[in-house]
């Protein structure tokens, strides 16, 4: 192998040594340069395209044609931003956002029933209406949706947004609801509408209040301020145990039917407080106010049914004592009867109402503890 | 690479950078002055028309330049496709290039230098007498004075080919040298054995 290449090298040598003719040409060199820079200077004279330039064109092209997809890109119209909400309760509810065309840019269910009617919904930049008739068709196709039910419509501006736009957003959703109940169930259904402002709508949403809830209070004139002291009233409430469950909803509604008989807010919501301070349960009061509207409506003044509701809240009150010393008696007695007198001691809750309610009472009442543990279907 | 495409001055030091070793290496290879010039024309207006390209390829210009000589050589081609501007123009745009018949003056008195170069063409002979792929490697080392890093570069094949192409080649190049010594061609020991220094050199 090394002799090999010591060969070879030494081969090369020889080579190497051979003198070899070196030619400058200097003529032919200058003739030769001036036709190349011809050619430089004046590429469209050659006589095939120059593939350099070519490419050195088709570079220029693909920047070009960049430089177009960038500027599309840049004219295209970005996204409306989300401008309003637009909430829908049938019993499921819903929440669709709108932006300033008033289409749908998302859609969200407020509770387990409306997550399947609103699962194959489309709505990706479609009007509100065609959104709205969708979702009509799913509930009614989904037995959610009758000629005895009631349809509550709030939308609220999510930033700046004139009154008036606004409004023309709630016009188009009723109409939208009008239109396709009245396709879908020959007639119209109850339709309520109404515009709350962003603040009333956050403290809504934080106490988790179905539009037709807060849409209540929000018509009985309960400003945002007084809309989140009910919340946190009934937040206490639950804090000390006085209402189980989440009964937010309820308590709200309680207090919106105290308004709407024309009771001011800081009274209604003392009023429902103290009630269930006292140890009465919402569906309880719920058919006290019931009763005391009725008596209201055939003539009894405000006053005198609020005092009425406090006396019979105060006996309850007389009777729980009494029922608690008659408790610890029997308990002294008879231990092992204790829930049998527990029963007794609630019918003599009940009876131990005013007179006038017994009767109607009698009917209707159901014992306490359900009013508690039941999620009053909401 | 790029401005040279459109800018005169760019090319023409390329051209002036080049020139040299690309005439010389093509007339030691052809040993005759007028191929070698239609060789040598070619071979840079070839360049000039794909400079573009050449920034992809990712070897030296010169390598570049050799590498389309020996394609050039390998075919003999001889059409001067690249001549697409006439004399008259050139003069028009300000070059006084040479005239035909002083360059071919020039290129006759180059060709009696060449022939003079007896040893260089009894080497030549047995060179040309080689399979295509031995004078490619050969014809790079001897007449151009190429190292095998370089010749690999502008035949763009591995080193360790270019190595065993070129030990066998000289090995059949002193094959046919004895041969022709046999033959007694050239005098009884051939000069080139003896003498001390070429004119190579990278």
């Amino acid at each position: 192998m090394e002799s090999r290449e010591r060969d070879d090298k030494a081969f090369l040598t020889a080579l190497e040594a051979v003198p070899l003719p070196h030619v400058d040409a200097p003529l032919f060199k200058a003739q030769l340069k001036a036709r190349l820079l011809a050619e430089v200077t004046r590429p469209a004279r050659s006589a095939r395209p120059a593939p350099a330039v070519r490419s050195a064109w088709w570079r220029y092209a693909l920047v070009a044609a960049a430089l177009l997809v960038v500027l599309a890109w840049q004219m295209m119209p970005a996204p409306l931003p989300a401008f309003a909400y637009l909430e829908i309760e049938v019993n499921p509810a819903m929440r669709l956002t709108l932006n300033i065309r008033g289409e749908v840019i998302g859609i969200e269910p407020l509770d387990e029933t409306a997550r399947l009617p609103l699962s194959e919904i489309v709505f990706r930049r479609r009007p509100t209406a065609q959104v709205v008739a969708q979702i009509l068709e799913r509930l009614h196709g989904a037995a959610l949706l009758d000629a005895t039910s009631q349809v509550w419509l709030v939308v609220s501006p999510m930033g700046e947004a004139r009154p008036e736009e606004i409004e023309n957003l709630l016009r188009a959703a009723q109409t939208a609801v009008n239109t396709h109940t009245r396709r879908l169930l020959a007639q119209s259904t109850a339709t309520h509408g109404l515009v709350v402002d962003r603040e009333r709508y956050e403290v809504a949403r934080n106490a988790s209040l179905r539009p037709s809830q807060y849409t209540r209070v929000a018509r009985a004139g309960v400003s945002a301020s007084g809309m989140q002291g009910i919340v946190t009233a009934g937040m206490r409430l639950q804090a000390a145990g006085k209402m189980t469950g989440n009964r937010l909803r309820e308590f709200t509604e309680l207090i919106a039917e105290l308004l709407e008989l024309g009771m001011p807010e800081s009274e209604a919501v003392e009023l429902i407080e103290g009630m269930l301070a006292k140890g009465l349960g919402i569906e309880n009061i719920a058919r006290r106010l019931e009763k005391a509207a009725d008596r209201i409506e055939e003539g009894q003044t405000l006053k005198e049914a609020v005092r009425e509701l406090r006396d019979s809240t105060g006996r309850r009150k007389d009777q729980d004592e009494e029922d608690d010393r008659d408790k610890d008696k029997a308990n002294e007695r008879r231990p092992d009867q204790e829930p049998g007198r527990e029963r007794e001691r609630d019918d003599e809750r009940e009876r131990g109402d005013d007179g006038r309610g017994r009767d109607d009472e009698r009917d209707h009442d159901e014992p306490e503890s359900d009013d508690e543990t039941d999620d009053g279907g909401n | 690479m790029e401005r040279a495409q459109r800018d005169p001055e760019a090319f023409g030091l390329l051209y002036e950078q080049n020139y040299d070793a690309i005439f010389n290496y093509v007339l030691r290879r052809m040993g005759h002055v007028e191929t070698t010039q239609d060789i040598v024309s070619e071979t840079f207006f070839i360049a000039l028309r794909n400079l573009g390209k050449f920034k992809w390829q990712g070897v030296p210009f010169s390598a570049w330049l050799y590498r389309i000589a020996i394609n050039e050589m390998a075919g003999h081609f001889r059409c001067a496709r690249g001549r697409t501007v006439s004399l008259e123009t050139m003069q028009e745009e300000g070059f006084e290039p040479p005239s035909d018949s002083d360059v071919e003056r020039e290129a006759l008195a180059w060709q009696e230098e060449i022939d003079r170069h007896l040893e260089y063409h009894a080497v030549k002979q047995a060179v040309d007498a080689l399979p295509e792929h031995y004078q490619e490697v050969v014809s790079l080392r001897f007449y151009a004075g190429k190292q095998i890093p370089s010749i690999a570069v502008v035949l763009g094949k591995p080193q360790g080919t270019v190595k065993s192409l070129l030990h066998r080649g000289l090995e059949k190049l002193r094959h046919a040298l004895r041969q022709a010594k046999r033959s007694a061609t050239f005098g009884e020991t051939p000069t080139y054995v003896e003498r001390g220094r070429g004119s190579h050199g990278e």
